[in-house]
């Protein structure tokens, strides 16, 4: 059995009394999601010309798709202190992983799980906290010393492992990467794609125009300036919405660095309007449908699998900061 | 030597000392019937080794709730991760140490060595190969439960032309027979076997033109030579004519027809064997039997003791229906009349007896050359007698009759060595559960006394739950073959597990399910094609007698 690792002089943490956050997995906002200023809504054609675009010919491509997403959650909320400062952590563990589709198989590319004690104030701790199952929690930090921002430090590892996923699995040539969330990362050669379930904002898109897509065909394409670097956007609709729905249920947004070049955007564009509705669950698979995609939805709950049990993981978290109070 | 496990026990179903779950790695391969080894260490450093057959293995998507994401993993839309488990059934744990294993322990598939160990074969001082597992390995039976050592008999069950019961009976008599498995006692030994149904068995003495190298090498697998079986009597009743002839169908070369002489048949008292019918049964007519039993007796002591026929009331009867005539004379009258008989009792054996007479005409008669033709078990190791030709009456009388000159003669020698084989089809037929009849007391009397006399009956049935209970509780060795579904469900297969239950429903001929009192779950085998001939176009040609191919040669010479 390994004791937790101490050192007199290091921070002393005790359980955030109330702030047990089971397994939460908040939308935090990502800021690469709502910085879209300077839209330009004219590279792909006039804005008087705009149509919904149906994909052109080329039923099977791309032929290899890798769908990538994580998952995270804070297993307990811990507060140190220091002083009249008072410094918030927290135990967290993430897991990435990728799902290659290839002709008619669908089967699991890398998964990975990390786990870490993200501190918030610029507090750090020399070596990683051991618990008695093993797990050993890898410390991080940031500068922030909101209650919140452990778990936005936790969210970054998580998008970080994500990146690095995509980034290894878009260098096998003929691959399709679908990311989940704004693209995190700038690719020249138009192997990836973000994928963005969420529409926090329509970058200057007509709502008429939007609910007027058919199932399977996307907006043309729109620049916009995205964090760090600029790219093309477009909304596909996965599926036909509901009786109920909304107008712009079943709508996603893609988008891809401006770097590939508008002819490669459009043909991303068009071979993610092809392929793409073919994963989308029905509702009664899944209540996120249609755009929770069919892999990624399987590999949120796979990932949730390779993180543990979050009660368990709490169990030991506990037992190990009371032993190092006696 | 360590190889990748077949297996780990899992952890998140409830793994216990007697039975568990193993997870299969993708790429392995564990199947049904399948013996494997799990090894726990306990915290004082001593190892637990927990036996089992595998008797449940299954496939399902993990963590997915949905039936259609089968569909959607075909297409391609949907990642799955597949799980696959096999029930292990423990049937040994060594030391006996009841913890459970331990999840995540390896599982392996044993062999050799172990694979004896997880059936208990190492503690069986004295063993007989029974068949061979699906995977090749030999399957023995202690012969101490065979034997009257520890137990006896032998019941198998199962549907007529499926289930291979005879088959499997006359394999286990091969196996007997023609290993070391009897020792000293193997030359005293004997079997009588009634042929029931078909021709089968009067083949037995000839190798099976058909064997191919697969069954012979299932023979060697067992340590068994595959040929016919050495030393057999074959015996058929009487025909009708008058000069005695086996009446079978497909062979007549070496077989030797069997009668009874009346003399035999008054002096032994053998007269109730011929009223064994269940309605025979009923009312006084057993005590009318019985009387006219005691006076033919009493008849046959005061002639002399070299006729075959019998004298009565100064009639000399020489064939069956004499006998008839003369026993339903006034003479049974005047008999009767001693004792307080309602004479429509009387009347009613009267009419009985003329019933059976053409019956047992041929196989009861009374002329100087019959005292010839009986049926001695003695002088081969496997003595087979044909019924099957016989009418229903005849074949109680001919089983009641030997069945009972055995049982005598086990209790004359008073010792239960050299041991007797019994091998007798269609017991629900001669030991039924409803009902009375002579044969059913002598069989209930094998069953129950057999193992301190050296007579060990193996009963074959299509439904053990047709049979006098007693015969079937007293077996120490079960076997079953295809059974209904219906009939497997009864409480006399309770031997079997859930799971063998399923699984006697479709066995297929030359598939048995074993279950022995030293193994705590039953086992399923194959035994190999019969080395033996069991018809006309099977028997290859007995081997050249060389003195008649001396004088073949000579003749051409000539």
């Amino acid at each position: 059995m390994t004791a937790p690792s101490a050192s007199p002089s290091r921070l002393r943490f005790r359980l955030d009394p109330w702030a047990a956050e089971y397994g939460a997995e908040l939308p935090l906002v990502d800021p690469a999601a709502t910085e879209a200023a300077a839209v330009d809504a004219e590279v792909e054609r006039p804005l008087r010309e705009w149509a919904a675009v149906p994909p052109g010919p080329g039923a099977e491509e791309p032929a290899r798709i890798v769908f990538v997403d994580g998952v995270r959650r804070i297993e307990a909320r811990v507060l140190a202190r220091e002083g009249e400062r008072v410094i918030p952590g927290a135990f967290g563990t993430y897991a990435v992983g990728a799902v290659v589709v290839e002709g008619e198989r669908a089967a699991w590319g890398a998964l990975r799980a990390g786990r870490v004690l993200a501190l918030g104030g610029g507090a750090s701790l020399p070596e990683p906290f051991v618990l008695d199952s093993g797990a050993a929690y890898v410390p991080v930090s940031t500068a922030d010393d909101d209650p919140e921002a452990p778990v936005r430090r936790l969210q970054e590892e998580m998008r970080l492992a994500e990146e690095t996923l995509g980034q290894e699995q878009s260098r096998t040539p003929g691959t399709l990467v679908v990311a989940d969330g704004p693209l995190r990362f700038r690719d020249a050669r138009g192997a990836a794609v973000g994928y963005v379930k969420r529409l926090f904002e329509r970058h200057g898109v007509p709502l008429p125009t939007l609910a007027a897509l058919a199932p399977g065909t996307r907006t043309p394409l729109i620049g916009i300036e995205g964090a760090s670097f600029r790219r093309y956007t477009w909304f596909l609709r996965l599926a036909s919405r509901g009786p109920a729905d909304f107008d712009l249920a079943g709508i996603v947004r893609l988008e891809v660095a401006e770097t590939v070049g508008l002819e490669e955007a459009k043909r991303l564009a068009d071979g993610t309007a092809r392929r793409l509705p073919g994963f989308a669950p029905s509702r009664t698979r899944d209540p996120r449908a249609p755009q929770n995609l069919l892999p990624i939805g399987a590999l949120e709950s796979r990932l949730r699998r390779e993180m543990g049990d979050a009660a368990l993981a709490r169990r030991h978290i506990e037992t190990a900061l009371a032993r190092e109070e006696a | 030597m360590t190889s990748s496990p077949a297996g780990r026990v899992l952890g998140s179903v409830d793994a216990t000392p007697l039975e568990f779950w193993i997870g299969v790695p993708a790429g392995g391969r564990v199947q049904l019937d399948d013996l494997v080894c799990v090894e726990t260490a306990l915290d004082d450093g001593s190892r637990v080794r927990f036996f089992g057959v595998v008797d449940v293995v299954r496939k399902r998507y993990e963590g997915q709730a949905f039936d259609s994401d089968a569909f959607r993993h075909a297409e391609g839309t949907l990642p799955v991760d597949v799980s696959y488990a096999a029930h292990v059934a423990v049937t040994r744990i060594e030391p006996e140490v009841f913890v459970p294993p331990h999840p995540g322990d390896a599982a392996r598939i044993v062999e050799g060595a172990e694979f004896e160990q997880a059936l208990y074969f190492d503690r069986m001082a004295k063993k007989i190969a029974i068949g061979l597992t699906r995977s090749g390995e030999p399957v023995y039976a202690n012969l101490e439960f065979l034997d009257g050592t520890r137990g006896a008999h032998l019941s198998i069950s199962g549907v007529s032309g499926v289930a291979t019961k005879t088959s499997y009976a006359s394999f286990l008599l091969y196996s007997l027979f023609h290993s070391d498995a009897l020792g000293a006692d193997a030359a005293n030994t004997k079997a009588l076997v009634f042929n029931v149904k078909g021709e089968d068995l009067l083949w037995l003495d000839r190798p099976n033109a058909r064997l191919d190298e697969k069954a012979r090498a299932g023979y060697a697998k067992l340590g068994l030579p595959a040929g016919p079986f050495q030393s057999v009597g074959l015996y058929a009743p009487a025909g009708a004519g008058s000069t005695p002839m086996p009446d079978v169908g497909s062979r007549q070369e070496g077989v030797r027809p069997y009668l009874w002489t009346l003399r035999e048949l008054c002096e032994q008292r053998l007269l109730r064997f011929a009223f064994a019918d269940a309605e025979d049964a009923r009312g006084q007519l057993g005590f009318v039997v019985e009387r006219v039993e005691a006076e033919l007796a009493r008849l046959a002591k005061e002639q002399p003791a070299d006729e075959a026929g019998i004298t009565i009331e100064g009639m000399a009867c020489r064939t069956f229906d004499e006998f008839v005539d003369a026993v339903a004379s006034p003479w049974l009258d005047a008999l009767m009349a001693r004792g307080n008989y309602a004479s429509g009792t009387v009347d009613a054996f009267r009419r009985r007896l003329y019933g059976i007479a053409p019956r047992l005409g041929p196989l009861v008669r009374g002329e100087a050359s019959a005292a010839q033709y009986g049926v001695s078990w003695a002088s081969h190791q496997v003595t087979v007698v044909d019924i099957h030709k016989l009418h229903a009456t005849a074949q109680m009388f001919v089983v009641g009759v030997l069945l009972k000159k055995m049982m005598a003669e086990r209790e004359q020698r008073g010792s239960a060595r050299p041991l007797v084989f019994v091998v007798l089809d269609e017991l629900n037929k001669y030991a039924p559960r409803e009902g009375w009849s002579p044969i059913r007391d002598l069989i209930r009397d094998i069953a129950e006394r057999g193992r301190s006399l050296g007579v060990c009956l193996m009963g074959a049935q299509q439904t053990a739950s047709e049979v006098e209970k007693r015969v079937i509780a007293n077996a120490a060795i079960k076997v079953v073959g295809r059974l209904d579904a219906a009939e497997s469900e009864r409480a006399e297969y309770g031997f079997l597990s859930k799971v063998a239950r399923l699984r006697s429903n479709l066995l297929q001929p030359g598939t048995m399910i074993v279950s022995q009192p030293e193994i705590p779950t039953p086992v399923l085998l194959g035994f190999p094609f019969p080395s033996w001939a069991t018809r006309a176009d099977e028997a290859a040609a007995p081997p050249p007698d060389p003195a008649k191919a001396r004088r073949d040669l000579f003749s051409r010479v000539k």
